[in-house]
């Protein structure tokens, strides 16, 4: 090796110069060219793919009757003491209704949410509905973009990433829970993956301030919160770089309390409730007093001490250690279709990686979209129009969805079937020899190469 | 003849201190804390119908308000003045200044009466380093373990806050110790001893005696069996028959903590929903059946899991009583030492503890006459803070929080039940002493 005046080695620049120069006379180079060429007609297909999808989410968001939640905060301020129309949320409708009152169209009475007897809204209000739903269709491309860069990190020289990101975007689950309800759990996900993502890339702090973030906008994030701290402790983080970490996403919990308006307002008995709860389901019965044992809690720490005590090598994966965690938390919590969108990026991951999972990634979205269709009553809105573009009050809709035996049977059929199918994940996940999301991509990286 | 005064060489004077500053502070927080209903019962029992009123044995009650009496009668031989007790005992808002104004005789009665759960307290601390000392824990651990039971805030609470559960607890950690040097029949005396006091112990018992049995160890079966023979049988039976009036008193409110213990009431899984009782599974009783049947595994070694995991399955599922979980906690608290993260677990445990407790009984803070984190809530200048208080409290208990304190809760204790069972706690400095194969053991920190 050559060295330099003080005895150091010299820059690795030459030297990878000259090593490229003469990979080029090797006979790889055939193979190469072929992969790079490979690999471009991808990107193209992707990025065509990626605009073909954009378009089609475009124009859903616009055209898809509106969900309650999505009219409750529309309407918000127009109700008297509504504590909704003052927190994170509320504001950004008022502010979007603002907007929209600027734009020189027509507006009519948001009342036509309420009243509207077609299945196409007034294109103005389609406007109105796209203005609401743009920050969530950003932080979908968001996500994707993140699982691109994540999938660039872990295999480099393949496909995968543009799998990897596709997983995410030509999603339909999540383009339903996304573009279609409106739901905004996708704001926090974006959250989670750019957290995960700085991890990987040893951007600890800011990892845990992205993830402070996610914690703002709803709890659930803090799922994910041991598995950061703790690889940012095996990362060799200092301990006060961990505590500042740690302090960021309690700030993350006082912000998520204060917009919320927890506990002294309206707001903590109607939409945040089922957020603060981590899983109201107990052991014993319906009521909640302290004797009962939060079944959704309980299974997030034991996860997390069950890795530590056998497994601590999983400690090490955020990735993996969070997807477990997200599991264990969802089979057990009380169930909101939307709140599948948590796992789907992560799961799609380690479907990249574990065969087996993918079987059961598909029955849990399968099973969670069938149980809310069911649940939320064929997914109505407020127009009576579903989400799905057919009438409530058809006859055919009538008889399905006020049948007894989906009450009585299929329902609890389908939510035994959820969480068996997340346990079964996590098993997946717990005995997979497999490495499914490794933990230092560098060195992956290296290995491909 | 000299008396060596010296402390034992191997002693940590960090242990010293911490003894020293954990048994002040609990003493003064014992003086101090309000009388709680179980403590007023056991002393009134003892110094109206036992001192007062000599009555045959078990006429009334069991042995710790025997305890009492004789405290009671130490009190009166003091040469102090001595106020009337029922205006000590019964006054209404006791707690910090303004609203008591203790005089030296009325805080001496106090501790005096409050002295024999101290010991106890003293002498679990003793058993926790005896115990962690034997199984060759390092000086660090010891002194953490120690700590974490004297210096602890939650035990500091859940002692004082009862000041009658610790005696049995004590049996019941000797109990442990006895195990774990294999004396079965001392450790089921101990059980017995800790039974009378509080029925929930006897749940050990059934341990001992099936792992004994699977282990084919005759000797120890006897041991532990002729305990159960020569005392608990006679009295009960004496009980039952002679005194069912002494029987309920004993059992407190008839039929609640051998059922709580085992959890036939409440705990149940229902599977189809209250209308079909015959599909309802009672989670504690599952559980401990399944722990019972792994950690009496003959091939497992985990002679402290006998005493340790019953009150861990207890802990963990039942319908618990606040004051109730202290018995888990100080058998944990051993377990802890003894695997890695012991530091970080304890913490939590505590947390959890603590939160749990606040929110269990959270009109302690806010509805009763006194708290016993000292919130004076007849102080009309704080009477804000109290009302906020309550509804703090109600949104607490009405939100959920309190289920997932104990989902937490609950989890960090059966992550110490798994530990129990799959045997992970290290080998005894008894059995190494027998076992030469055991050379290369080094009690450090990495040998855990």
């Amino acid at each position: 090796m050559t060295r330099d005046s003080k005895g150091g080695a010299r820059c690795c620049a030459p030297r990878n110069r000259e090593l490229s120069t003469s990979l080029k006379y090797l006979p790889y180079d055939r193979h190469a060219k072929a992969v790079q060429l490979r690999l471009l007609r991808g990107r193209r297909l992707f990025l065509l793919l990626l605009v073909a999808l954009l378009a089609v989410k475009v124009v859903l968001a616009a055209v898809t009757p509106p969900s309650m939640p999505v009219v409750y905060y529309l309407e918000a301020q127009s109700y008297s003491r509504s504590p909704d129309s003052g927190n994170l949320w509320g504001r950004f409708n008022n502010a979007t209704l603002s907007l929209w009152y600027l734009i020189p169209i027509d507006h009519p009475s948001l009342e036509t949410f309420l009243t509207s007897q077609s299945i196409f809204l007034p294109f103005s209000l389609q406007v109105l509905l796209l203005l609401v739903k743009l920050p969530l269709i950003g932080a979908d491309i968001l996500i994707a973009y993140i699982m691109f860069r994540l999938g660039k990190l872990l295999w480099p020289m393949t496909n995968r990433p543009y799998t990897a990101s596709l997983l995410w975007f030509a999603n339909p689950y999540a383009t339903f829970v996304t573009e279609m309800m409106g739901a905004v759990d996708v704001i926090p996900v974006a959250f989670i993956m750019l957290a995960l993502l700085l991890i990987v890339k040893k951007k600890h702090l800011l990892g845990a301030a992205s993830l402070a973030a996610g914690i703002a906008v709803k709890l659930f994030p803090i799922v994910a919160l041991p598995a950061v701290l703790y690889s940012s402790r095996i990362a060799g983080s200092r301990r006060v770089k961990i505590l500042v970490s740690a302090t960021l996403a309690v700030c993350g919990l006082v912000a998520y309390v204060i917009w919320s308006q927890f506990p002294f307002s309206e707001a903590y008995y109607t939409q945040s409730t089922t957020e603060f709860i981590l899983g109201e389901q107990s052991l014993y019965g319906i009521a909640v007093t302290p004797d009962f044992i939060g079944l959704a809690t309980f299974t997030v720490v034991i996860s997390y001490l069950l890795a530590y005590e056998f497994r601590p090598e999983m400690l090490q994966r955020p990735l993996t250690m969070a997807l477990f965690a997200l599991l264990g938390y969802l089979a057990f919590l009380d169930f909101q279709v939307e709140y599948i969108l948590w796992i789907i990026p992560l799961f799609g991951f380690a479907n990249l990686k574990v065969k087996k999972t993918i079987s059961l990634f598909i029955a849990i979205l399968v099973t969670a979209f069938t149980l809310g269709f069911f649940t939320a009553d064929g997914f109505t809105t407020s127009s009576g129009w579903t989400l799905l573009f057919f009438n409530r009050s058809t006859e055919w809709a009538v008889i399905l969805l006020s049948s007894q035996f989906i009450d009585l049977v299929l329902r609890p059929i389908l939510r035994t079937l959820l969480t068996a199918f997340m346990l079964l994940s996590m098993f997946l996940l717990w005995s997979s020899k497999n490495d499914p999301l490794p933990q230092n991509p560098h060195a992956d990286t290296l290995a491909v190469q | 003849m000299t008396i060596k005064l010296a402390l034992p060489k191997s002693l940590d004077p960090r242990l010293i201190l911490v003894f020293g500053v954990g048994m002040l502070v609990r003493m003064i927080y014992a003086v101090y804390a309000p009388l709680s209903g179980d403590w007023r019962a056991w002393y009134m029992i003892g110094i109206v119908n036992v001192y007062n009123q000599p009555s045959p044995i078990f006429g009334i009650y069991t042995a710790p308000p025997y305890i009492f009496a004789a405290f009671y009668a130490l009190w009166l031989r003091l040469p102090i003045s001595h106020p009337d007790p029922a205006s000590i005992v019964t006054f209404p808002t006791w707690g910090v200044p303004p609203y008591f104004q203790p005089t030296p005789a009325a805080l001496i009665f106090v501790l005096m009466m409050k002295l024999p759960a101290l010991i106890s307290d003293a002498v679990i601390a003793v058993l926790i380093y005896k115990m962690l000392g034997d199984s060759g824990a390092s000086r660090n651990r010891i002194c953490f373990a120690v700590s974490a039971w004297l210096l602890n805030p939650l035990t500091l609470v859940l002692v004082n806050l009862n000041n009658v559960d610790s005696i049995p607890l004590m049996f019941v950690v000797f109990s442990a110790f006895l195990t774990e040097r294999r004396k079965y029949g001392l450790a089921s005396f101990s059980l017995i001893a800790a039974g009378l006091m509080r029925l929930l112990a006897f749940i050990a018992l059934p341990f001992l005696i099936v792992k004994t049995a699977r282990a084919r160890d005759w000797r120890g079966l006897l041991s532990t069996t002729v305990p159960i023979a020569v005392v608990f049988i006679p009295i009960i039976t004496w009980l039952t028959l002679v005194r069912p009036d002494a029987l309920a008193l004993f059992q407190g409110r008839p039929g609640l903590y051998v059922p709580e213990a085992l959890d036939v009431f409440g705990s149940a899984l229902r599977l189809q929903g209250i209308e079909y009782p015959e599909n309802a599974i009672t989670l504690t009783t599952l559980a401990y059946v399944i722990v019972l049947a792994m950690i009496t595994d003959p091939s497992k070694d985990s002679r402290l899991g006998l005493v340790a995991a019953p009150f861990l399955v207890y802990t963990a599922f039942s319908w618990v009583w606040h004051t109730m979980l202290v018995y888990g906690i100080a058998l944990g608290l051993i377990q802890i030492a003894r695997g890695k993260g012991y530091k970080t677990l304890t913490v939590m445990l505590t947390i959890a503890g603590f939160l749990w407790i606040l929110v269990q009984v959270g009109y302690y803070i806010c509805l009763d006459q006194a708290s016993f984190l000292f919130i004076p809530l007849y102080n009309s200048t704080l009477k804000q803070l109290s009302n906020q208080c309550v509804n703090l409290y109600g949104l607490l208990f009405s939100s959920g929080f309190s289920v997932q304190i104990r989902g937490v809760f609950s989890a960090l204790i059966v992550i110490l039940i798994i530990r129990l069972i799959s045997g992970t706690a290290p080998k005894q400095g008894r059995d190494l002493a027998y076992d030469a194969s055991q050379l290369t053991y080094s009690p450090t920190d990495k040998a855990y």
